[in-house]
């Protein structure tokens, strides 16, 4: 909690018995929900566990279930069975309520209001000190980087990107210890895109665990522990990112400009040692399959000791975006 | 209760252009109209010449038109539940909010014709009238409130203006059906005490629901007839506020159904 101490430096009594509570993650138990009825299964069965201080993602197509699952966690939605513990208590606990953070896709604001309003409105319903009101709220302003002069602007001047990052300093709001994040980046610029992975990562290093959906597989990659696959509803797949596995990689290698005369039967007899495939040759780019990142090294180092004028060397697809295509097209585990 | 969502309620109206300017012609029409009407009759002062507490109610009208729907309509109610505060607490505040903006407005409009009136006639300053209004205007606002609420809580966005209108026309229908009704009865010269009973219990609920009216003069003079109308605005408030935190409670916040 280094990073909120900072932002927050009283103490406030609500998070204070916070702290004394066991930490014990998130439990969920094959919790199923359903919509118009009982017609559309949103989620079914589902199970799984975050960890005190996991960053875990969640990835799945669109109406897999992931914002219905986060609604569930956050008590706005009456699961039809199964059960929900947020550190042993219900999701719609005040004590529950005390620890979590929650950043919205869709984002809601009274527009009406101005940033600076609209931080310490959430702060006051935080139930935080009225002491270290505009401390606090400005510092979590500062942390997602808006800019001082939009704080007095009205939300209804901002811009999509400004938004989310209000709404990101809101779910900061209270000292959470638990953030589920939808879509934290969501309309961003790329320096917001930076400083919501940098954000993340910090808060991670602070001990926040962090549910983070997210259709950006590579924020996803670069700041979760875990990373769990939804599909219909169901956890159809559970990864590791933190377990480094060899796997297919699909790379892209560029040549320099001036290497117009480039013979793919030299390049094939260099690289046919550590290539599962040449896909394509011209005097652009090559674009090839290795077994995995060692073979990869191998290869570079093979067409560089051969003087092959390359330019640069990138992966066509991560780990995560080649976990997704296998996950959406294998059947849920249930 | 809860501060910030007060202050948020009252916050809110006030940056609602159309709603301001509605308060203020509310405001001051009827102090026009019952001032004009005086200055023609100085020293009188009876029930015709004071503006309605009735009035009241079109305060809390305009405060609370909305008040949860609009949250949840906007979906801004999530983040708000999504903080540690009861859905009891939220529901409690905003009824409170409603309830203490509309009657500041509704007591300050009675002041203003009580001061104007004290200066065009100096012996009607502090005239018990006024306080009895006054304290009649506040008694009906934080009914209506509860009522207003309890209808907000119901729809979204501005859909509970559309249920009391429903109330209103329900109301107007019943009067009229109980009304031929009792003309048959007296007609056919049939004594049927039970029915009338009935009717007039059906007419003291709307009229409770409604126009949530307590006679203060009657009730400090030691009347009886005081204390039904103190009991249905006891159990109305109670009643309103229950079912709006029932409502919510059953009530999902979140688009992921969409």
């Amino acid at each position: 909690m280094r990073l909120l101490d900072e932002v927050t430096p009283a103490i406030d009594s609500a998070a204070a018995v916070g702290e004394l509570l066991p930490r014990s993650g998130i439990v969920v138990s094959g919790i199923t929900k359903t919509y118009k009825g009982g017609k559309v299964k949103a989620l079914n069965n589902l199970s799984l566990e975050i960890r005190p201080g996991e960053a875990l993602g969640l990835v799945g197509p669109n109406g897999a279930g992931k914002t219905t699952l986060l609604s569930c966690l956050m008590g706005f939605l009456l699961i039809d069975s199964g059960s929900i513990l947020i550190d042993g208590e219900a999701p719609d606990a005040l004590a529950t309520r005390r620890v979590l953070g929650y950043l919205p896709e869709r984002l809601t604001f009274d527009r009406w209001m101005t940033g600076r309003d609209y931080m310490q409105y959430h702060h006051e319903l935080a139930g935080m000190p009225e002491a270290t009101r505009k401390l606090d709220c400005e510092a979590l302003l500062e942390k997602v980087e808006l800019h001082p002069s939009t704080w007095s602007v009205a939300v209804k001047k901002y811009s999509r990107g400004m938004l989310q990052r209000l709404g990101f300093a809101q779910a900061l709001v209270g000292k959470p210890r638990y953030l589920l994040l939808d879509e934290p980046a969501s309309g961003m610029d790329p320096h917001g895109v930076m400083i919501v992975r940098q954000l993340l990562k910090t808060l991670k290093e602070d001990g926040l665990t962090i549910l983070l959906n997210s259709h950006q597989l590579d924020q996803i990659e670069k700041v979760c522990d875990r990373v769990i696959f939804i599909k219909a509803g169901t956890v159809s797949r559970v990864e590791d990112l933190n377990e480094k596995i060899e796997q297919e990689e699909h790379l892209l290698i560029r040549w320099l400009s001036s290497a117009t005369e480039l013979r793919s039967e030299d390049f094939g007899r260099v690289a046919q040692k550590e290539c599962l495939a040449i896909t394509e040759i011209n005097s652009d780019f090559a674009r090839v399959s290795t077994a995995g990142s060692a073979a990869t090294v191998k290869l570079i180092k093979a067409l560089v000791t051969a003087n092959f004028p390359i330019s640069e060397v990138r992966p066509e697809d991560t780990r995560l975006e080649r976990l997704f295509i296998k996950s959406s097209q294998e059947e849920p585990t249930a | 209760m809860n501060r910030a969502v007060c202050i948020t309620t009252w916050r809110e109206f006030g940056a609602n252009k159309v709603r301001v300017i509605l308060l203020t012609l509310l405001f001051l029409g009827p102090i026009v109209t019952f001032t004009l009407q005086r200055c023609g009759n100085p020293e009188a002062l009876n029930a015709d010449l004071l503006s309605h507490p009735l009035m009241a109610s079109f305060f809390t009208l305009l405060w609370a038109s909305g008040v949860i729907g609009r949250e949840v309509q906007n979906g801004t109610i999530a983040l708000v539940l999504a903080r540690p505060i009861t859905i009891a607490n939220y529901v409690v505040s905003k009824w409170f909010a409603v309830g203490f903006a509309a009657s500041l407005c509704a007591v300050e409009a009675v002041f203003c014709e009580h001061i104007i009136s004290a200066i065009n006639c100096p012996s009607l300053l502090w005239a018990p009238e006024f306080l009895a209004n006054g304290f009649e205007r506040i008694i009906l606002c934080f009914g209506t409130a509860a009522f207003l609420v309890f209808l907000s809580s119901l729809v979204s966005g501005l859909k509970d203006l559309a249920l009391l209108a429903g109330f209103g026309f329900m109301f107007v229908l019943y009067n009229a059906f109980a009304h031929t009704v009792y003309a048959m009865f007296g007609n056919l010269h049939i004594d049927n005490d039970y029915c009338l009973y009935f009717g007039r219990i059906i007419e003291s609920l709307f009229t409770a629901i409604l126009f949530p009216y307590v006679p203060v003069s009657a009730f400090f003079s030691g009347s009886l007839f005081a204390y039904g109308p103190v009991l249905a605005l006891f159990t109305l408030i109670t009643c309103c506020l229950s079912f709006s935190i029932w409502v919510l409670t059953h009530r999902e916040f979140s688009y992921a159904a969409d």
